[in-house]
């Protein structure tokens, strides 16, 4: 046998020996685990959704903020490199390494320019030897290239120039962290749009804090998964009780109660069945008690039970294993398989039942 | 119990396996109300039938 099919037997035989069906607790504990994992599941991913759109709203009002602090008029002499000197550099950067300083959160806090469709960086805070931070980061030169990835093409740049924010829709992770990154347009004193800003917010604590959550999910999704095993073992254990309760109320309805062999009924689906089955040679007998109707009127219906009692018990100590036997009013049927027309002849001796 | 008590038995037999419950229901049925017409204590054989003994000859072993 197969290892897996081994230990699948094996489970089976285990949860058959609590009474149930494998097969019916298998599947009433997967319809069960799929309803309950779907209840606990879906709201918790839903939640978790919810979190990180309320952290990209929130980084998104840190990359605004970050855009009005910047000079857009300075930062626009700065967009043409033959504008550039250090002092220029320095004063445009200044208030962006305040504020960077201000927020442990941030990793990088820079500005862009696009040209022609590709990103060159214009400030990075990473350069001041005034910016206070914990991380360590490598700050990026005046018009040094931004590498776009060959699947970007380049869309988000469009939309800030379009005036629009660009968050990221998930995390990113670099060399220095995972962090969720916000740009957002700088505009001069006459509203043109003169680059964007960048923010990289670092998501640590965020993550730190989905680890406590995922902690919580897991052990919903263990509690789930065992209650639907409980929901599964109680289906299991009610379909039984069911199987059984109408295995018996079919063995009444196709029962004799005063002889204990089958009714007419019986006869019917048992001898039938056992007739469909048999192949060779089979014997029907109708045993009749002469003058029962005399009986019941002479001596009254329980002495007339009484005689079907003891003619059953004389028909039964003749029956053979194999044998079928039913009783319809005074009449016994008896199915024999196996007997010929010598044996269904002999077989009635000690029939008399007095 | 002091009532004198017999029963009368109607059989009938199938050699092949065209053995069907209708009809032997009634081939012994038929065999016991033979009986029961000549009197009672007794045993009656339905006739052979071509379906359930093809090789053998019809008859009454009553």
């Amino acid at each position: 046998m197969h290892p897996v099919s081994k230990s699948q037997s094996r489970l089976g035989a285990a949860i058959a020996r609590w009474g149930v069906d494998p097969l019916v607790f298998g599947l009433a504990s997967l319809i069960a685990a799929a309803i309950l994992v779907a209840i606990v599941a879906i709201p918790q991913h839903l939640s978790t959704r919810a979190r990180l759109e309320g952290l990209r709203a929130h980084v998104g009002e840190v990359g605004h903020i970050a855009a009005s602090v910047v000079d857009g008029d300075l930062h626009r002499q700065l967009l043409d490199p033959a504008n550039y000197s250090q002092e220029l550099y320095d004063r445009a950067l200044a208030p962006l390494v305040k504020f960077h300083s201000a927020d442990p959160d941030i990793f990088y806090v820079y500005s862009m320019a696009d040209r022609g469709g590709v990103p060159y960086f214009v400030l990075d805070t990473a350069t001041s030897p005034k910016l206070r931070t914990k991380h360590e980061l490598r700050p990026s030169q005046y018009m040094e290239k931004f590498e776009l990835e060959e699947d970007d093409d380049g869309q988000w740049l469009r939309d800030l120039a379009a005036g629009k924010e660009y968050i990221t829709s998930d995390f990113e992770e670099d060399d220095y962290g995972t962090f969720l990154t916000a740009h957002v347009p700088i505009y001069d004193s006459e509203g043109r749009y003169s680059g964007f800003i960048g923010v990289d917010f670092d998501m640590g604590y965020y993550l730190a804090g989905e680890a406590r959550f995922r902690s919580i999910e897991i052990a919903s999704l263990a509690a789930a998964l065992l209650l639907a095993m409980l929901i599964g073992y109680f289906v299991a254990r009610y379909h039984a009780t069911m199987r059984r309760r109408i295995k018996e109320l079919h063995e009444i309805s196709i029962q004799d109660s005063l002889t204990g062999f089958y009714n007419r009924r019986g006869a019917m689906e048992i001898i039938k069945k056992a007739l469909e089955r048999h192949v060779g040679k089979s014997a029907v007998m109708l045993v009749d008690i002469d003058n029962l109707s005399t009986i019941n009127d002479t001596h009254g219906h329980v002495a007339g039970d009484a005689v079907i009692a003891r003619t059953a018990e004389a028909v039964r100590r003749s029956l053979r294993p194999g044998d079928q036997c039913s009783r319809f009013g005074d009449e016994f049927m008896i199915y024999a398989p196996d007997c010929d027309e010598a044996g269904a002849k002999l077989s009635p001796r000690g029939y008399s039942p007095s | 119990m002091g009532i004198p008590l017999s029963v009368s038995i109607g059989v009938t037999t199938c050699d092949g396996d065209g053995g069907d419950f209708a009809r032997m229901h009634r081939e012994a049925e038929a065999a016991l109300r033979r009986v029961r017409g000549e009197g009672r204590n007794r045993i009656g054989i339905a006739p052979r039938s071509a379906e359930c003994h093809p090789l053998g000859s019809a008859g009454d072993a009553a």
